[in-house]
């Protein structure tokens, strides 16, 4: 664990790609997938997005956020972990084993922030844990942390 | 709230803390009023108004002074001081230090403590510094605030404001539904109840390589905050740093600050003796 703490992550080429997008502060839309079995939760959360100018995706599958992730390609992912099954961490595995595809910075949203399943998390790829319930100012400061969104 | 009430009652915050309130403001004066209400039982922010002016309430004015001069709380906050902190300042000051292998910050205004635990937070992460001996002096004029702050305690929400999973939790650990600074960041720090109106009585003596102090000049004016510029400056090392808030540095002395190039609110202090230049250190 302590080894683990406070490891920096190699920059993925497509993470620098969109650090030169928000440099030359691309014209292109930043976008993100919310997956989540609840529409209610995803309705939140899209409001929360579309008022920080991101066009958003929805998917309430780990397979059918894996389809949006390949098809669409969108800057991040915005994963729940509220469920104490396997899924999230089960998409975020399948998803960073998908070559040819501009991964996305994976932000992990579980009900608590200490615990075996955020570790894991974290091991499997995820750059950022935003811990539930969260509100729109938090989400953009972990948006910002996973490099998805400039610092204001 | 009218606004000849609302003159009254920054007339009176400002004879107390030197804290200026403009007009602009009268929102978020009110809102604190009813919340300074609620907690000591009074029924509408008029009757505080009321009680203030009669002379009685002093304690009430002293918490309404202290939420008053709250600084925008968050860790890691404003960002991008906090990165050219750890890629610039820092690589000159160990290079300068070399020799004492001994740094001393001061973070004036702490609030809840963020600020002050977030730049412990980049030292310990500064492998260079490991053996070195590090303080970080934390102070703040409200009782309440600097409680908070060494306590270390907060909630899930705050512990999340700006500060990367990675370091939340290599430097904190949850307790219950709060998260809680661990000793090892903490023992960097040293608190001290300062009110730096009065200057004289400060505790922790310079010189400091960096004095941090954002978001507090602008909430003061005229010879108050000429006053408060002149110590902070006093207590910086010749070659060190003064991190203000973006166009806090004013007054006469505010014009002998020389602003880093590029970086708004970072100045080198004003003194006889020129600090090497910057550009010396390969960045």
């Amino acid at each position: 664990m302590e080894a683990r703490e406070g490891r920096t992550r190699p920059i993925r080429p497509c993470q620098q790609r969109r650090m030169a997008n928000l440099l030359e502060k691309s014209e292109e839309m930043t976008s993100c997938l919310i997956v989540d079995d609840s529409e209610a939760v995803r309705r939140v959360v899209r409001g929360m997005l579309e008022s920080l100018d991101v066009s958003v995706e929805e998917a309430p599958s780990g397979a059918q956020a894996l389809a949006v992730c390949k098809a669409k390609a969108p800057s991040a992912v915005v994963l729940d972990g509220r469920s104490a099954d396997r899924a999230a961490l089960d998409f975020l595995r399948d998803l960073r084993a998908q070559e040819g595809i501009d991964q996305p910075a994976v932000l992990f949203c579980p009900l608590e922030g200490e615990s075996q399943q955020v570790r894991e998390a974290l091991d499997l790829g995820a750059n950022e844990v935003l811990v539930r319930p969260f509100d729109r100012d938090l989400l953009r400061s972990k948006l910002t942390l996973a490099g998805v969104l400039q610092s204001h | 709230m009218k606004l000849s009430d609302f003159d009254l009652m920054t007339h009176l915050i400002r004879e107390h803390s030197g804290l200026v309130i403009p007009r602009e403001r009268v929102c978020a004066l009110e809102h604190q009023l009813a919340r300074a209400a609620r907690r000591h039982s009074l029924r509408c922010a008029e009757e505080i108004g009321h009680a203030l002016s009669a002379g009685s309430y002093r304690e009430l004015l002293d918490a309404l002074c202290d939420e008053l001069a709250l600084a925008p709380a968050g860790f890691m906050n404003p960002s991008d001081q906090m990165a050219q902190f750890r890629e610039i300042t820092l690589p000159y000051l160990i290079k300068h230090r070399a020799v004492e292998q001994k740094l001393r910050f001061w973070v004036v205004g702490c609030g809840r403590g963020q600020a002050a635990y977030s730049l412990a937070m980049v030292l310990k992460e500064t492998s260079e510094l490991a053996d070195w001996q590090l303080e970080v002096h934390a102070s703040d004029r409200s009782g309440r605030a600097l409680a908070g702050a060494e306590a270390g305690e907060y909630t899930q929400s705050e512990s999340q404001q700006g500060l990367p999973i990675g370091l939340q939790l290599k430097y904190l650990h949850q307790a219950g539904d709060a998260w809680q600074v661990k000793d090892k960041l903490k023992k960097l720090l040293r608190f001290s109840n300062i009110d730096l109106l009065e200057p004289e009585k400060v505790e922790a003596k310079g010189p400091f390589d960096a004095v941090f102090c954002r978001g507090l000049l602008g909430h003061l004016e005229g010879e108050t905050r000429d006053h408060l510029l002149e110590h902070l400056n006093q207590m910086t090392a010749t070659d060190g740093f003064l991190y203000l808030g973006e166009g806090e540095a004013s007054g006469p002395l505010g014009q002998r600050l020389r602003v880093l190039p590029g970086w708004p609110g970072i100045y080198r202090p004003a003194g006889d003796q020129e600090p090497p230049a910057l550009e010396q250190v390969a960045v």
